[in-house]
């Protein structure tokens, strides 16, 4: 008897030994940090596959414009194999999870601009440095925002620039027709004077035929707080949401908004704001550059014509989104992988991609050839010139390590003033908390 | 051979150090492998729960003493940071509050149909096999196929099926996902639907282990069906009732899916409506990406299973107790039962 559970006792603390040692194990298999060493030029002959892991309808726009199958054709001995899912936030936990376990990285793997301070500050050693390829010069031809949002403390730019959001409003002509409103692109920027004048014909909208004006008070509060010079964080990084102009005063406007029933109540990105677009329950919508193929994509080919787009007020400028093509330093393929980065994020091919009607270019020099560009998509309107001329005007804000956990919980707020009937002030009380819960 | 066969009583010792003892099956110069051979036989569940249950678990525990980041830096050791942060969070609260209503209103519902059910199941009729077949349709549905339709019933707007037959008797769309309680409904309505018939199905084999002189005892004796039920039944489930409720809090604990899908997301509702212990920790740690946080929810998760378990058990065994013993045992035991032990 005595023996039996000297046994057993010996038994678990076996198993136990097990877990700790494997334990200790795992903990030491963390990051392998390396020294950046310049990547070679990519071999023609061999054979090589690259894989790449992507989101948001990135590398199947490169598909659609046509650039994939060009490079395929140029490089008979590359082939590319893409995946990719609709939501950043899912491919981040995804990806996320692979670095935290070391393993299962394709060679290509974009970054949105909202991860970027959170990938220069902790994931430096993780990313290939631009500068170490042979296409460090392409990154002069990139924005200057483009850059430095992606470049760590000590100069490395961990991603190809893919594109940027300019911002611009896309409305709906035949609701605007049938309101009683301007539905010519040029009348109507000419009255929307600033953002009052745009919400006072909201109201008139809404007055006229009893639907909403805009589709979010989320989408407002992105276009209001788009064109400031900063947003949840200051120059030097520390977070300054609480207490800046950009973030307050944006949020109260955008919340007045959606309390005065100018919005939809719509969530962003869900089943009823994708068919919303199709059946046209708003008449605007912030419309970063990305956002016309989206519009495209969920109104479908029976509403061409039925959209149109105006700069936003007083010349101003804003951004919203864009993405990297990073490449990880340990991937087999790097050299491989590095070239199809820059081809893809080359002028050529991000003017292509513009004329496709599908991603804005972060590339100067394409944005200096897409300037004519008009959409039928969009009545004909100049996007060409509406994109470029925000791109321009846009300020360059600075990033912070927690700018996505900051914009989701300060859009729930504006989501639950337009839902829920939340008081616009209650709501701006809960998001501080969380926000305060969470990355404090 | 005596080694292959030691079942074998007459198989003689062979062996004359050890002397078998009168009573003794096992063949005494076997020994140690023949001691061995049941740990050897079972370690290959012990290594696979090793690997895919004890180790996660136990890193579990050890991350949730650390700060540690999705995507970030390698874990550093932070001491009760966690817990003292999770303490201290009003969501970590809502989220322990949504899953009690959530489950109890979920819960309860689903384990009386379940009882009825059964009771209904167990009676001579046509068609019998059939109507057990079709009990076990809604648990064989894919849960995220069924979350969906769901979700497209109780939708907000006006064209929602639920909403739908709501106008037809004159009440207003309701925002199912919007409100508080609607939208706790919602999911537990889901849950209910998806478990009553596993629920019933267990029930069904409890209730055709009793044995039918018992019913005709009773029939006898005048007690009708629901009489037969009451006093009949309920008490013959015993052991399989409080094995259905053990399973169902820790179901209710564990609920993920449902809420998960029905809000689009682990935020649980702009305001945390039906936001669950599990969605509070999948945001913690893969939305804003604090895993070591995450971690100390899983841990704080595992001990209220543990409790409510322990808890329900309790309660479903006071409840159905055998009337005719006490409570708690006497402090001075009568000399018969001493005679017993």
């Amino acid at each position: 008897m005595f023996s039996a559970r000297t046994r057993s006792r010996k038994a678990v603390l076996a198993v136990a030994a097990l877990g700790v040692a494997s334990l200790g194990l795992s903990a030491c298999g963390g990051t392998s940090s390396s020294d950046s060493e310049p990547v070679g030029t990519a071999d023609p002959n061999e054979e090589v596959t690259i894989v790449v892991d992507s989101f948001g309808g990135i590398f199947a726009n490169y598909e659609e414009a046509g650039l994939l199958d060009q490079y395929r054709e140029e490089h008979p001995n590359v082939t590319i194999e893409f995946s990719e899912v609709q939501q950043e936030p899912d491919y981040w936990t995804a990806l996320g999870t692979k670095l935290n376990s070391g393993s299962g990285l394709a060679d290509i793997q974009p970054i949105e601009i909202s991860r970027a301070a959170l990938v220069t500050s902790q994931q430096q050693d993780t990313w290939l440095d631009v500068n170490d390829t042979e296409f460090a010069d392409q990154l002069e031809e990139e924005t200057e925002a483009a850059v430095s949002n992606i470049t760590t403390e000590d100069g490395a730019v961990l991603g190809f620039p893919t594109d940027a959001g300019p911002m611009a409003i896309c409305y709906r002509t035949d609701k605007m027709e049938a309101a009683g409103l301007p539905s010519d692109s040029e009348e109507l920027a000419a009255q929307v004077t600033d953002w009052d004048a745009y919400e006072a014909l909201g109201q008139q909208y809404v007055d006229a035929t009893g639907q909403a004006w805009t589709d979010t008070a989320t989408g407002y509060y992105r276009l209001l707080t788009s064109v400031e010079p900063v947003r949840n964080y200051d120059e030097e990084g520390n977070p300054t949401w609480d207490s800046n102009d950009t973030v307050k005063p944006s949020f109260d406007r955008a919340a007045a908004v959606a309390a005065a029933g100018l919005t939809a109540g719509l969530e962003q990105f869900s089943p009823a704001w994708n068919t919303a677009m199709s059946t046209g329950d708003f008449a605007t919508i912030a419309c970063p550059a990305w956002m016309l193929g989206y519009i495209k994509q969920q109104a479908g080919e029976e509403n061409a014509g039925n959209w149109s787009a105006i700069p936003l007020p007083e010349d101003l400028g804003g951004n919203w989104g864009g993405s990297y093509l990073a490449i990880p330093r340990d991937s087999e393929n790097a050299a491989a992988a590095a070239d199809l980065a820059a081809f893809l994020t080359s002028a050529e091919a991000e003017a292509t991609e513009f004329e496709a009607g599908l991603a804005f270019p972060s590339n100067t020099v394409a944005q200096e050839q897409i300037q004519d560009v008009t959409d039928e998509y969009f009545s004909g309107a100049p996007i060409g010139e509406i994109f470029s001329t925000s791109a321009q005007a846009a300020p360059a804000q600075p990033l912070g390590v927690d700018d996505g956990a900051i914009d989701v919980a300060l859009t729930e707020a504006l989501v639950t003033v337009e839902a829920n009937g939340v008081s616009p002030e209650e709501a701006w009380q809960n998001a501080s908390s969380t926000i305060e819960d969470q990355v404090g | 051979m005596a080694a292959h066969a030691p079942t074998t009583e007459a198989a003689p010792a062979p062996h004359p150090r050890t002397p078998a003892s009168p009573g003794s099956r096992r063949p005494p110069r076997s020994g140690r492998a023949y001691r061995r051979a049941p740990y050897v036989y079972i370690a290959p569940f012990f290594l696979l729960f090793g690997a895919f249950g004890l180790f996660p678990l136990l890193y579990t525990v050890y991350l949730s003493f650390q700060e540690y980041r999705l995507g970030g830096s390698s874990p550093e050791f932070a001491g009760f940071d966690n817990y003292a942060w999770l303490f201290g969070s009003d969501a970590f609260y809502n989220s322990l509050w949504k899953t009690l209503t959530i489950g109890i209103i979920s819960t309860v519902p689903q384990l009386l149909f379940a009882l009825g059910l059964a009771h209904l199941l167990n009676f001579n009729m046509k068609v019998r096999a059939f109507f057990r077949i079709s009990m076990i349709v809604p648990y064989a549905t894919s849960l995220v196929a069924a979350t969906l339709v769901f979700g497209s019933i109780f939708a907000n707007t006006a064209g929602g099926l639920m909403n739908v037959l709501f106008g037809l008797v004159g009440i207003d769309p309701v925002s199912w996902t919007n409100g508080n309680w609607t939208a706790q409904i919602a999911i537990a309505v889901i849950v209910t639907w998806h478990w009553t018939g596993y629920n019933a199905l267990i029930y069904l084999a409890g209730m055709q282990s009793i044995p039918q002189d018992l019913y005709e005892a009773a029939a006898i004796d005048g007690a009708g069906r629901f009489r037969q039920f009451l006093h009949v039944t309920i008490p013959g489930l015993r052991p399989t009732i409080l094995f259905t409720i053990v399973l169902s809090t820790i179901g209710a604990t564990q609920l993920f899916t449902e809420p998960f899908l029905f809000g689009n997301g682990a935020g649980g509702g702009s305001l945390g409506q039906y936001q669950v212990l599990t969605l509070f920790m999948y945001e913690t740690g893969f939305e804003v990406g604090r895993l070591g946080r995450a971690a100390a929810i899983a841990c704080v998760t595992l001990v209220i299973v543990i409790l409510l378990v322990l808890l329900n058990a309790g309660l479903a065994q006071l409840r159905t107790r055998d009337k005719s013993r006490p409570l708690l045992p006497r402090r001075t035991p009568t000399p018969t039962r001493k005679a017993t032990r």
